[in-house]
């Protein structure tokens, strides 16, 4: 069988940009945005399968606004060609549930044979949307996998996970869903002529009204209470006794402060 | 008017940004110990294809604007400066003249291999005696047969010890000074043409700068490059702009990395009890750098559209250079004073921003020549009012 692998990815905030708590669950962050990390990861999976198995034809879905688009200009310039951004702006405040209703109403009529998706967001690391995508497809999903063999002709998937310091080893019958855990491929570095390509690209969009879907799209049903920052951690304390009386000031601190018994 | 890159030139920034990251910045501090060529870098690099940045697409390169082009200079110069050097120098000088007049036969020998990153170019103004002062060139070009002997020294090259082609500026009629000035091919190989002493410099290391000597090298017509001989200086005008903006860049760069280090090291290192970002004095310095390196950022990236717009700009290119670098000089000179101490242990990274920092002054004409050309040109102006 050829098969048709579809990859979800998301736009997340850099890791190096600024979070503030701006409002009781809102935050301000900086406009420096990136693929998310192990989206990056499902996007090289997909490209070694297809690279055993030129014929597979490979696409790759954001559901959102400006920042959906970034996310699969990222994976045009790491070679994917077929990319699809779903809805728009105003699904930028819907829930895992929301958006995976959205990105399953694109797949159902793709009909891929693989999807493949990060185990979770750089952002909120709810690691729903994949196995929420799944449900919706009714097809078995296989999270964290750090390798994954596809066999076309027998129509499974073999994917492997770290359990407890064991690898298990899993088997699906296609079409199924598995998430990427760190291990399972090394993001590649774009090579410039696809940046330009990337960056020249026309994205194209699928308005909710054409998966199905009317507007308003999907609204979070899970709500975000508050954001409480994390707690402020004590300065240094540089000591200024000399050696080697500062590592009796030291022992002597370090217990006081129950770090050591 | 219009203060926003294109979502496409955003897109590109973080794509270079995320090379820098993966392959340069893990290295900077080896780089900068060993103090030598990182021929393995170099190759990896190349094969994601930037060096063909300015080049047209049928010779392997990118065909980027002027200001896509820029945005590459800037998220480079946050990596290893030494080898933003001599990638900038491949990029821009190195290639330039080859790119622009180079016969076909030429741009095959040479331009291809030099965007794949197999050859490695240069461009040799700089003599022992002139630098800025183009028209002291003594290294002469003279008629022999079909082509031109050349000989001299030129020092100060980058990448001039690994070359393997190189653009040399000579006189082929000192007479006219300025206007007896043609660039010239020569190719590793050829007879007479060698490497000299190499320069230890205080920062910029994994580039590797020196002399090139040439004792009566000959080269054939097809290696003048330009519309015939005494061109050469009216060559120099569009791509010394570019030049000096990359420079502006490079060292709006280094002052935002430097910078950045300072901030960390603030918002960590207690003294009196808390932490020293806490101090009205510390806070200052970024206040102040954040001003300064906005107007050298906004100063750098106006001459770049200018540049892309055709529209004059030679000094505009020559304020952003001289305004950038000397931020880039107090940005790394704060950092350093907030760094205390330690900013004097070649164990921190600021003593490795500092002596970086240096180079961003002399590279694209020194600033005591282009004050002098600047304040020239003011007082030429109409009622000496700017607009």
């Amino acid at each position: 069988m050829t098969l048709k692998i579809a990859v979800l990815v998301k736009q997340v905030p850099d890791l190096e940009a600024t979070v503030e708590i701006a409002a009781e669950g809102q935050l301000r962050i900086e406009d420096r945005y990136v693929c998310s990390f192990f989206d990056e990861i499902a996007i090289e999976a997909a490209l070694a399968v297809k690279a055993a198995a030129p014929d597979t034809e490979l696409a790759a879905f954001s559901a959102g606004g400006r920042r959906a688009v970034d996310a699969l200009r990222r994976a045009v310039a790491m070679g994917i060609d077929q990319v699809e951004q779903l809805g728009d702006e105003s699904l930028d405040g819907a829930d895992s549930l929301g958006v995976a209703e959205v990105l399953a109403a694109r797949l159902k009529a793709f009909e891929p044979s693989l999807v493949l998706a990060g185990k979770q967001a750089g952002d909120d690391d709810m690691a729903a949307v994949g196995p929420m995508v799944a449900g919706a497809l009714g097809i078995p999903h296989a999270s964290a996998a750090i390798a994954l063999r596809v066999d076309p002709a027998a129509g499974t998937v073999e994917l492997d996970r770290a359990v407890e310091g064991e690898v298990l080893t899993l088997r699906a019958p296609l079409p199924a869903l598995v998430t990427a855990e760190k291990g399972l491929a090394v993001p590649r570095i774009p090579v410039v002529m696809r940046v330009m390509k990337a960056m020249k690209a026309k994205i194209p969009n699928v308005p909710l009204t054409q998966l199905g879907l009317a507007p308003p799209a999907p609204g979070a049903r899970l709500r975000r209470v508050r954001y409480a920052p994390p707690p402020s951690r004590p300065p240094v304390r540089m000591l200024s006794e000399p050696f080697p009386a500062n590592v009796d000031e030291l022992v002597r601190r370090l217990l006081e402060a129950g770090a050591l018994a | 008017m219009e203060f926003r890159f294109t979502e496409e030139q955003e897109f590109f920034r973080t794509a270079v940004r995320d090379a820098v990251d993966k392959l340069i910045r893990p290295r900077i501090a080896a780089i900068d110990e060993a103090d030598d060529f990182p021929r393995e870098l170099w190759n990896e690099f190349a094969a994601l294809g930037y060096l063909g940045l300015r080049h047209p697409e049928i010779y392997g390169g990118m065909d980027a604007d002027v200001v896509t082009s820029m945005i590459f200079y800037e998220e480079l110069g946050r990596g290893s400066c030494g080898f933003a050097m001599s990638v900038t120098m491949q990029i821009l000088m190195g290639t330039y003249f080859v790119g622009r007049f180079g016969s076909e036969a030429i741009k095959q020998r040479v331009l291809v291999p030099a965007i794949r990153g197999e050859k490695i170019g240069t461009i040799c103004f700089t003599e022992d005696q002139s630098g800025s002062d183009l028209g002291g060139t003594r290294t002469t070009a003279t008629r022999k047969d079909d082509g031109w002997v050349l000989n001299g020294r030129k020092m100060w090259i980058t990448n001039g010890p690994i070359c393997d082609f190189c653009t040399v500026l000579a006189t082929t009629d000192a007479s006219r000074g300025m206007d007896g000035l043609s660039f010239f091919l020569v190719e590793a190989g050829t007879p007479g043409f060698t490497s000299g002493q190499q320069i230890h410099k205080l920062g910029s290391h994994g580039s590797v700068t020196g002399e090139l000597i040439f004792d009566n090298v000959f080269v054939p017509d097809e290696n003048l490059l330009g519309d015939g001989p005494g061109n050469g200086v009216k060559l120099t005008t569009a791509i010394l702009n570019e030049v000096r903006v990359m420079t502006a860049l490079s060292a709006c760069a280094i002052a935002n990395e430097a910078m950045a280090d300072a901030r960390k090291y603030a918002l960590e290192r207690a003294a009196f009890g808390k932490p020293i970002a806490q101090y009205q004095l510390i806070r200052s310095k970024f206040g102040s750098h954040w001003a300064w390196y906005e107007a050298a950022r906004l100063l750098a990236y106006k001459a770049a559209w200018m540049i892309q717009e055709k529209l004059e700009c030679q000094y505009e290119c020559m304020l952003a250079k001289m305004f950038a670098t000397e931020m880039c000089q107090s940005a790394v000179d704060e950092a350093s004073r907030i760094y205390g101490g330690n900013s004097f242990a070649m164990e921190y990274p600021q003593q490795r921003w500092f002596r970086d920092a240096r180079f961003t002054l002399f590279g694209g004409g020194c600033h005591e020549v282009l004050l002098n050309t600047l304040g020239a040109a003011y007082l030429r102006r109409g009622g000496g009012r700017l607009p």
